[in-house]
């Protein structure tokens, strides 16, 4: 890698190029020409993320093409074999589709290979997931449009194993796209590739007692972020944090047992026919879970509902919960916790008007025991008309 | 030869991949990809056409049949045409050799029937073609697509015609 001055015409606040990797175009046998080294020129704008320790991420600007670009900065010492430095990259190139984000190109300098990538705005679905909870619709649409990239890999052979809400991009259009394919593998001919270093908390049951896994374990990481965008991102993290950032005998034994995740932590708006699905997808014993993500995007697409799949959940301070729902005329919100003073369960139904200055209107309150809790869920869901 | 035939429904598109040459066809897969009931139209078009791409992909199939709902049919279903008008473009957008879109007259002519009432018989399940499967045991739809793959595997330019050029059955009798 080398540092360049910086002087490029019409680069905003010259900030210093990063580096100008190269790429050699060898001579082809046989004809006259000499081989010839190329340059790319980029310039770091801002730093992204950084992978496991393996590789950084950041947004550069490509003075080449005048685009800005994603770029996945990977140390070679990290990687096996020089076979090893572009395999991401290839993955990458035999999944083109809707739904895979696509390379624009690879290159090496010195130390490092890079992987330029397009840049989405409008961020990850880990983003997302932080910023709001998803209605029923929206984890449809969303959980289909990335399953379509996981299924096109499939076709092609290869395994993902890294499938989470960091590695879905939402493109301009809004629609899920799959990323990040350094943990993919080739399967074999019998559908079987070797176990890579995984995220622990998306390790599929089997990882832990094989060396090799199926498209099942696909399933299974495709169900658990499915299961993600149902309880949203507060609720995930209640549950993993306790277990830590590395693998564990609790956690561990948690995944074996089918107690990580809580399986009967969905929330009210979350349909039975949603729920069903993504628990069966993550089965610990992979022959009972779907075979196939076309099947499962076959049983997605079987949830089907009129407004209540338009419920907003919102998360409170208190533990409690709400979902809103707006129509031409007003917001209606249903609200479930706990009293004031912390003793009773209740739920309470409110119209918000939706003209500026309007006063909402408190529809029904209904105060269950302190005991209630169970009730007063089964109540949400009865006014939530989620079936 | 390895084709692909596909039959709409308002809530799902059955397809069957046939392996075979005229007058001998093995089933090689019979399924069905569902239309997603929660999105709205144009996302349940994009999502069918996006999957039954890679399916096509995945079976590598090099000739291609759909079959279009009658022209006389009692009780049109509107989405149902629509889906057809996407798998068409589909299979022009598609690298398969050859492919056709049609009713029952143009597969009858494909398959080398005189009319029309033989594919009947054989979509209703009163006879069978020479289709190595448990004929009775598949849905009208399912049958309807397995005939669609074995007129695909039949028809075509003995001289190699490119896609879309015989498309000469789109929605119609032969």
């Amino acid at each position: 890698m080398s540092s360049g001055n910086g002087a490029v015409a019409g680069a905003p606040a010259t900030p210093p190029i990063l580096f100008n990797a190269l790429l050699t175009l060898n001579a082809v046998p046989g004809l006259a020409h000499a081989p010839r080294v190329a340059g790319v020129q980029v310039t770091h704008l801002r730093d992204i993320g950084v992978g496991e320790g393996r590789h950084e991420v950041f947004l550069g600007l490509d003075h080449q093409i005048n685009a800005e670009l994603v770029f996945k900065r990977i140390r070679k010492e990290a990687l096996a074999s020089r076979d090893a430095f572009f395999a991401e990259a290839r993955r990458l190139y035999e999944s083109r589709h809707r739904h895979v984000v696509p390379i624009a190109y690879a290159c090496e300098d010195a130390a490092p290979v890079y992987l330029a990538m397009p840049h989405f705005a409008r961020g990850s679905l880990q983003a997302l997931l932080e910023q709001r909870c998803l209605s029923t619709r929206e984890i449809v649409r969303l959980g289909l449009d990335f399953r379509m990239g996981l299924h096109h890999a499939h076709v092609r052979g290869v395994l993902h194993f890294d499938v989470k809400p960091t590695n879905v991009f939402l493109d301009d259009a809004g629609a899920a796209t799959l990323a990040d394919f350094g943990q993919s593998r080739l399967a074999d001919p019998g559908g079987l590739a070797d176990t890579p270093p995984m995220y622990p908390r998306h390790v599929p049951p089997e990882a832990y007692t094989g060396t090799q896994l199926t498209r099942r374990a696909d399933v299974y990481q495709a169900g658990l972020t499915l299961y993600r965008m149902c309880v949203g991102a507060a609720a995930w993290d209640a549950q993993a944090g306790p277990f830590g950032k590395h693998l564990s005998p609790p956690l561990h034994d948690a995944v074996l047992q089918g107690r990580f995740p809580d399986r009967n932590a969905f929330p009210e708006h979350i349909p039975t026919r949603l729920r069903t699905l993504v628990t069966k997808a993550l089965r610990p014993d992979p022959d009972k879970r779907w075979p196939t993500v076309l099947d499962l995007m076959n049983q997605l697409a079987t949830v089907s509902g009129g407004d209540d799949l338009d419920w907003r959940p919102q998360v409170d301070g208190s533990g409690g919960m709400s979902w809103e729902l707006t129509s031409q005329r007003a917001t209606k919100r249903v609200a479930l916790g706990r009293n004031s003073s912390g003793t009773d369960w209740r739920v309470e139904v409110t119209r918000l008007g939706l003209t500026p200055g309007a006063k909402p209107s408190r529809l029904k309150t209904e105060c269950l025991g302190p005991a209630s809790e169970a009730a007063a869920r089964a109540h949400a869901r009865k006014l939530l008309g989620v079936s | 030869m390895r084709a692909i035939g596909f039959r709409a429904t308002p809530t799902d598109i059955h397809y069957a991949v046939v392996e075979g040459d005229p007058g001998a066809y093995d089933v090689v897969a019979l399924d069905a990809v569902r239309v997603p009931a929660a999105l709205l139209p144009p996302n349940q078009l994009h999502f069918l056409r996006t999957v039954l791409l890679d399916v096509m992909e995945e079976y590598q199939v090099t000739r291609a049949g759909l079959r279009t709902a009658e022209t006389t049919a009692r009780a049109p279903s509107v989405f149902r045409y629509n889906v057809e008008g996407v798998v068409q473009e589909l299979l022009a957008s598609s690298t398969v050799d050859w492919y056709f879109a049609g009713a029952k007259a143009r597969i009858a002519s494909l398959l080398g029937y005189a009319d029309r009432k033989t594919v009947t018989k054989f979509c209703d399940g009163d006879d069978a073609p020479p289709v190595a499967t448990e004929w009775a045991q598949h849905s009208k739809e399912q049958r309807e697509a397995i005939l669609a793959a074995c007129a695909a595997v039949n028809g075509g330019n003995p001289n190699g015609a490119a896609a879309g050029s015989t498309l000469a059955g789109v929605g119609g009798k032969a």
